[in-house]
């Protein structure tokens, strides 16, 4: 059986120029939106500030020496996470650039966009003459920071996978854009809140800690174990996790799930998916059903390590203080 | 390959056997381990209560249907294509149609309510208006086999392009769905969905076996056949639609699955020869029974955890057929 290409040199032609057509075509029709980029004139015209400030070496996620201005005045931010601790540090005024994933606060949305997360436009950057970009280390491939760099434009990388790094990121966000106390008070908050549950846990003790699965979604299902942020958040708020130690974000499947039965199911609702409790509710012998502890918490709360972890931490502690507080004998009887 | 292997009758006992030994693995594997004889009881019981009962009757049991479906199904269209299109290369996603279901897929995920049906819905529509722009524009051209090839991919091209700017609007949940389904998945059979399937599927192997004369003389070449009188148009379209309907209600049922459709064909065409008479039913049964034993695997080796299945089916699957051709080079 073999291929034989009997098209002539015209033809083919005459093909390719039609599906260029067809292809052009489609984006007029889809994406009106993409020739009207009004938005950037405006960044654009603003003239590089003739005010020269004081410079600080500061070392990155990255292990980058970077120097940076003592206090930037246009900052964009790469990272949803970040955008959120900018916010939290009261220094949005700095902020000129944003990703399309930066959803929360709200207000960050109104900010410009320089695209998606992982594939965010380079001019787009560039236009808003920035003093400063922050950038996840995963991220900030070699050509990415080399062209950056090229247009002179100071990068500073974060790489927040647990909650030490947080707190550290809450820190050093604060001292590189100019609000060090707004930092340190920032990340002092979540240190306390983890101090506090902590104590909390160890009083109420070992015994009392309940079998929990923290999924990240359903379809396929895959869960966060313990080397995750959400699974030391677990951790922290006194709950065991059903997942290998040491596992990252493996897939599952339900058959799994009944094997460990766990006490406690948290679930994030995503659009576009069956809810976290049907989805699970098909299966009454399951402990967490029969007794109500499917449960769900926003991901965001869980999954973007920035000032709201810690309604994230406040929520499975209290998940899990409840399902303590309703059906104590029965989590005690169920220990293994 | 030696004449007396193929020339025996041995092929359906062997298929049969094949198959037999992976559902019953993927019966028994996963992460509840279960004794043979525990199986039995299980399978005796159907009512019974308990872990072991569940898992078996209402995971395992749907999972293996599933699997065993879509094998068949990608198997059989993946040999039915490559015998029309005379191209050892193709396979049953060639002509646009994975293209397709994905795009519909991901309109769906990103557009439509949450609704158990309207991926699996789109995705089956999106095939088939895949399958349906490569005949319209064949049609035109009065194709022969390279234009079928030439439009597939660049319909396939087409609905990839704009799958990918459709991502750009995407919010992260969706997209991360999208791309997970896109990679195929065997967890989700559902009861109604895999008999509808499995009726619909069954109907349409028996009938492309019926044509399986007719696939050995297109294996001959268009002009062969019609030399020998077969209104080509026709039977091409007939072909087409039966092939293209098997896949588009695989890739709607368990989203896109690699490797099977494209390496069972010839793994039976090396073991016992090229004609469909014997070709399409073996292609169905190893089919089913491969990706059944693949996803068992897949189930077993990081259990609690699983692998892709698409990863055991090509981590398997191509050494084993890489053997055999080296056989058949001998």
């Amino acid at each position: 059986m073999h291929i034989t290409c009997h098209l002539r040199p015209i033809e083919l032609c005459v093909i390719t120029l039609r599906v260029i057509l067809v292809l052009v075509c489609g984006l007029l029709f889809l994406a009106p939106g993409i020739w009207s980029s009004g938005g950037y004139a405006t960044a654009a015209s603003v003239p590089p500030s003739p005010v020269q400030f004081a410079q600080t070496i500061h070392t990155d996620a990255l292990g980058r020496q970077v120097q940076l201005n003592d206090a930037p005045q246009r900052v964009v931010s790469l990272v949803p996470s970040v955008t959120e601790t900018i916010y939290a540090l009261g220094a949005q005024e700095l902020l000129v650039g944003v990703t399309d994933f930066c959803n929360y606060p709200p207000q960050a949305q109104d900010k410009q966009s320089v695209g998606a997360y992982n594939s965010p436009s380079i001019e787009a950057i560039a236009m808003l003459r920035p003093d400063l970009v922050i950038i996840a280390a995963d991220m900030a491939t070699p050509a990415l920071l080399q062209t950056l760099l090229e247009l002179k434009i100071p990068v500073y990388s974060v790489y927040p996978r647990s909650l030490k790094a947080t707190i550290e990121m809450q820190r050093d966000l604060g001292a590189v854009l100019g609000c060090t106390a707004a930092g340190a008070t920032l990340a002092s908050q979540l240190e306390q809140a983890i101090a506090q549950l902590n104590q909390e846990v160890e009083r109420a003790g070992a015994e009392a800690a309940p079998r929990v699965l923290l999924t990240i979604m359903l379809e396929p299902l895959v869960i966060a174990g313990t080397d995750t942020l959400p699974g030391e958040m677990l951790a922290c708020a006194g709950g065991i996790n059903v997942a290998t130690p040491g596992s990252r974000y493996p897939m599952w499947n339900m058959e799994s799930v009944l094997a460990f039965d766990p006490d406690i199911i948290i679930a994030s609702p995503h659009p576009g998916t069956s809810s976290p409790r049907d989805f699970f509710l098909r299966f009454k012998q399951l402990r967490a059903v029969q007794q109500g502890n499917v449960v769900e918490i926003p991901a965001d709360w869980l999954q973007r390590p920035g000032p709201r972890i810690i309604k994230g931490l406040e929520a499975l502690r209290q998940v899990i203080t409840d399902a303590v507080t309703h059906t104590p004998e029965k989590i005690n009887a169920t220990q293994r | 390959m030696r004449p007396s292997v193929r020339h025996t009758y041995l092929w359906l006992p062997l298929c049969l056997l094949f198959l037999g030994g992976a559902v019953v693995a993927g019966l028994m594997y996963g992460t509840v381990p279960l004794t043979p004889s525990e199986l039995v009881d299980i399978l005796l019981h159907p009512q019974s209560s308990g872990l072991k009962s569940t898992v078996v009757w209402q995971l395992r049991l749907p999972r293996v249907g599933l699997a065993a479906l879509v094998g068949m199904a990608l198997a059989v269209s993946g040999t039915v294509f490559q015998a029309v299109l005379r191209n050892p290369l193709a396979d049953p996603y060639i002509l646009g149609v994975s293209g397709g279901a994905a795009l519909g897929a991901v309109l769906a995920l990103t557009f439509f309510s949450v609704q158990s049906y309207t991926v699996p819905l789109l995705a089956f529509s999106g095939a088939l208006l895949a399958l349906f722009l490569v005949y319209l524009v064949a049609r035109a051209h009065q194709a022969a086999t390279h234009t079928l090839i030439l439009a597939g991919v660049m319909v396939g091209s087409l609905c990839t392009a704009v799958l990918m700017f459709l991502l750009l609007y995407a919010p992260a949940d969706p997209m991360r769905n999208a791309l997970f389904w896109l990679a195929g998945n065997l967890a989700r059979g559902e009861e109604r969905w895999l008999l509808y399937g499995a009726g619909v599927c069954v109907i349409l192997v028996l009938l492309l076996w019926s044509r399986a004369g007719l696939l050995d003389v297109f294996t001959q070449g268009e002009d062969v056949a019609a030399d020998l009188g077969v209104d080509i148009g026709r039977e091409r379209l007939f072909l087409f639609c039966a092939a293209g309907l098997l896949v588009a209600i695989a890739v709607a049922l368990a989203g896109l699955v690699g490797f099977v459709g494209l390496v069972v064909p010839h793994a039976i065409r090396l073991l016992w020869g090229a004609g469909h008479m014997r070709l399409i039913p073996a292609a169905a049964i190893i089919g089913a029974g491969f990706l059944v034993g693949a996803d068992a695997l897949a189930r077993t080796v990081l259990a609690p955890a699983e692998v892709p299945v698409g990863v055991v089916t090509a981590l398997v699957g191509a050494p084993f057929f890489l053997y055999l051709l080296r056989l058949r080079g001998r």
